[in-house]
């Protein structure tokens, strides 16, 4: 799932500085399993907000509310009333959220109050690590599951580099070097001999988003 | 808002039927006398015992410490009488793969070593799957060193004779207790029954402990019997110094009863044999088990929790019971107290065939929730749950599917809830309500 | 300024908090003027929400009474509270309100005395630091 995590306070502040009535917009998918931005973690900001614009003289008024998805433009919809209300929006949601709402409210600031930071899966309750760069083109199958754009520092995509050691990246000590990991979990498979196939280098611009923001069409599903 | 920390509700949460099955894990003393009592009482008992015999950890006993009986013809006895009760089904290299559900509605899945896998549907469950002893190591070669339950054994097979070891004749022995064992006692219990039995054999008797550990009851009066049967019994705070001499080996100890450190000696033990506690551990397979019961396990490994709260005989979920040395060791008499225990509660349990949950007990909006598993992974009482409605890729609540129960969501089970709160101050949606 | 009299909530775990604090009711102990008692059925209940909320809707120090770590009676639950709190004290120095305004107090049933002296402290703790200033009232 996107993982997402609280922009600085410090940001937040900044971004509402000239408002004295917004709408804090959570919502309840991604972001509320990763606890960066669902009801509770909206309301918790949202006391944060109201106490330090307070403390400084210039009280925020804030109308929270948390639909349950902000990518879909129904859900969205739901806040229009709201928005009517309100002179600026904090969404807590991911980037997608915050654009849904941009394109839905044209005539509203619509500021992002997490950084949207990866897909990735829970390691253990409290702790998440990026899994997927949606390069376009998955090569999970060569790889015994493990993914090299995503976890190798330098999405080396045919063996470790020089500086595996221990099974540890030289690039972050703490982190797994990924080839180690398909190298072992490769073996328990019986699946070493797929390692020497070469894996070509990936094309960027074609299959992945360095030539803009790639688009899927289904003509069967269109109505 | 702060103050409204429970809503109020007008609806109570249904009662639940309990039908009077119980399932016992483990055919130790325990389980067996778990099993007989509630038998007794009408309700219908399986015990699951991963061995291919009954008896458990009282295996290695032949000696009571309060008593004159034969501990294997007493185990004799019980097991008979067991086998002779109707209401108990006994599954022998049993053990138990799966338990879905809460209080009432357990579903429990034994695999048994043919291969056979039966779906038990218990309202309760209780567990005495008992704990494992590893020899204490005294001395690196281990040669003349024995642990108790060698000497148990050596004991019951010489009989009217003098003791023997290896052919040789065995005349003095020294035990040596606390090197490990902190705050258990049966190393010593055992080790002053069996210096009783060696005096009256003849044989010079030490015992070498850190501390005399006989809050047991009837033990101050056994260690009196000792003392004045002539067993020698010393303290340490320094660990005793084992060497070979001669034949035997020489056990120094400093004698503490001087009151002056600089006049103590140090006094040397010749012994023919030396005998060590054995080590009381938790059973490794105890931590398989809790993750398939969903039970907590205590420092240590073993299902003790360190807790004033923590009712003795009681584990994390309402309607799973602990007793003996899997909750921890003790002698015989303490372990069937906690039989006993068990058989009381879960008697006041099945009483009236129902279970009336009292609130609090929290409820998941289901509309809100996001099946984040927070509440999941953190309820201390595994009361809530997430399951697939059949084969389909939609969540339900547990146990009650039928086509207008899509939930799609977590649930709590009311029977299983304690009403902590702790799942409602996490849920990151806020779905989570803990009614009164 | 002579005048303010902090008002401090306090959550009290039925456990131990409340018993505590009925104890001290029962010696007729001296306790804060400006009290707030919230009962709760475990430490563990208390969201980090209500901890900001608390502080939010007027009050000058909020105080949770818990019961000693390993004897919860529903076995964790002090132990999340007790993370919660570390997180609220983060946001209230983004905020910029003083540390000393949430502080958890372990006790136990029998812990009357200490229940109220640790209150009365408190609010001597509280007094020369003057009104939350991030209270909405």
């Amino acid at each position: 799932m996107i993982k997402a995590e609280q922009k600085p306070f410090e940001e937040i502040l900044e971004y509402l500085a000239p408002y004295n009535k917004i709408l804090l917009s959570g919502c309840g998918a991604c972001v509320t399993v990763c606890h960066a931005g669902g009801e509770k973690d909206g309301a918790l900001l949202a006391s944060a907000l109201r106490m330090a614009r307070q403390k400084i003289g210039k009280p925020l008024e804030i109308i929270e509310s948390t639909p349950a998805r902000q990518c879909e433009p129904e859900f969205a919809q739901e806040l229009s009333d709201t928005i009517g209300l309100v002179e600026a929006v904090l969404s807590v949601s991911c980037g997608i959220g915050v654009q849904t709402l941009a394109r839905l409210f044209p005539a509203m600031q619509i500021f992002p109050g997490v950084n949207t930071l990866f897909m990735g899966e829970t390691v253990e309750h409290g702790v998440w690590e990026e899994r997927c760069q949606a390069c376009g083109d998955c090569i999970l199958e060569k790889t015994a599951g493990i993914c090299p754009i995503a976890r190798c520092a330098k999405q080396l995509l045919n063996g470790p580099c020089g500086g595996s050691s221990n099974g540890k990246c030289e690039i972050k000590r703490e982190t797994d070097c990924a080839w180690q990991l398909i190298f072992d979990r490769s073996k328990a498979l019986g699946q070493l001999h797929r390692l020497t196939e070469i894996i070509p280098a990936k094309q960027w611009g074609v299959q992945s988003r360095d030539s803009g923001p790639r688009r899927i069409v289904r003509e069967d599903l269109k109505v | 808002m702060y103050q409204t920390v429970y809503e109020s509700k007008t609806t109570a949460p249904a009662p639940i039927n309990l039908k009077p099955e119980v399932l016992v894990i483990g055919g130790g003393i325990v389980g067996i006398t778990v099993a007989r009592e509630l038998a007794r009482e009408g309700v219908q008992v399986v015990i699951a015992e991963k061995e291919a015999t009954l008896g458990g950890g009282v295996r290695d006993l032949h000696f009571f410490y309060d008593r004159p009986a034969d501990v294997r013809k007493w185990m004799g006895d019980l097991i008979s009488a067991l086998e002779g009760e109707g209401n108990i089904t006994i599954l022998k290299g049993a053990k138990l793969k799966r338990l879905d559900g809460q209080l009432g509605r357990f579903q429990a899945l034994v695999r048994t070593s043919d291969g056979m896998e039966r779906t038990l549907s218990p309202s309760a469950v209780v567990v005495a799957t008992g704990c494992i002893t590893r020899p204490a190591e005294a001395m690196s070669d281990g040669s003349r060193c024995i642990g108790s339950s060698e000497m148990e054994k050596l004991l019951a097979e010489s009989r009217d004779l003098p003791l023997a070891w290896k052919g040789q004749p065995v005349k003095t022995v020294t035990f040596i207790l606390d090197l490990t064992n902190d705050d258990i006692k049966i190393d010593t219990v055992n080790a002053i029954k069996q210096a009783v039995i060696l005096r009256e054999k003849g044989c010079q008797v030490a015992v070498v402990a850190r501390d005399l550990k006989v809050s047991v009851s009837g033990m101050e009066l056994l260690y009196r019997q000792a003392r004045g049967k002539g067993v020698l019994f010393f303290k340490y705070d320094e660990p005793p110094v084992l060497s070979h001499k001669g034949d035997g080996i020489s056990v120094e100890v400093q004698d503490m009863t001087v009151l002056r450190k600089e006049e103590r000696e140090i006094v040397s033990l010749p012994s023919d044999l030396v005998v060590t506690g054995e080590t009381f551990a938790a059973d490794p397979e105890i931590l398989e088990l809790c993750r398939v019961m969903k039970l907590r396990a205590g420092a240590g490994g073993a299902l003790m929790e360190d807790n004033p709260q923590f009712l003795r005989v009681m584990s994390n979920r309402r309607g799973i019971f602990l007793a003996g040395a899997c909750r921890f060791p003790q002698v015989i008499t303490e372990s069937l107290n906690e039989a006993h225990a068990v058989v009381q509660e879960v008697k006041a349990l099945l009483h009236g065939g129902v279970y009336t949950p009292v609130n609090p007990v929290a409820e998941v909006d289901s509309q809100k929730c996001a099946v984040c598993y927070t509440c999941v992974r953190l309820c201390p009482h595994a009361a809530i749950g997430v399951e697939r409605y059949g084969d389909r890729n939609v969540y339900a609540a547990p146990a009650e599917k039928n086509g207008d129960t899509l939930w799609g969501a977590a649930r709590v089970d009311p029977a299983a809830c304690f009403g902590c709160g702790v799942c409602v101050a996490e849920c990151p949606a806020r779905a989570i309500t803990l009614y009164q | 300024m002579s005048t303010f009299e902090p008002k401090i909530v306090a959550f009290c775990c039925e456990q131990s908090g409340l018993p505590a604090a009925e104890m001290a009711k029962t010696l007729k102990l001296k306790m804060p003027d400006n009290l707030e008692l919230v009962p709760v059925p475990c430490s563990g209940r208390i969201e980090t929400l209500y901890l900001l909320k608390a502080l939010e809707s007027g009050a000058d120090g909020v105080v949770v009474f818990a019961c000693y770590e390993e004897n919860c009676k529903y076995l964790q639950g002090n132990v999340r509270l007790k993370s919660r709190v570390g997180y609220a004290k983060q946001i209230m120095t983004k905020i910029g309100l003083e540390q000393e305004r949430l502080e958890i107090f372990h006790v136990a049933t029998n812990s009357g005395v200490k229940f109220s002296e640790f209150l009365l402290q408190k609010a001597d703790q509280l007094r020369p630091l003057g009104p939350n200033l991030g209270k909405i009232a």
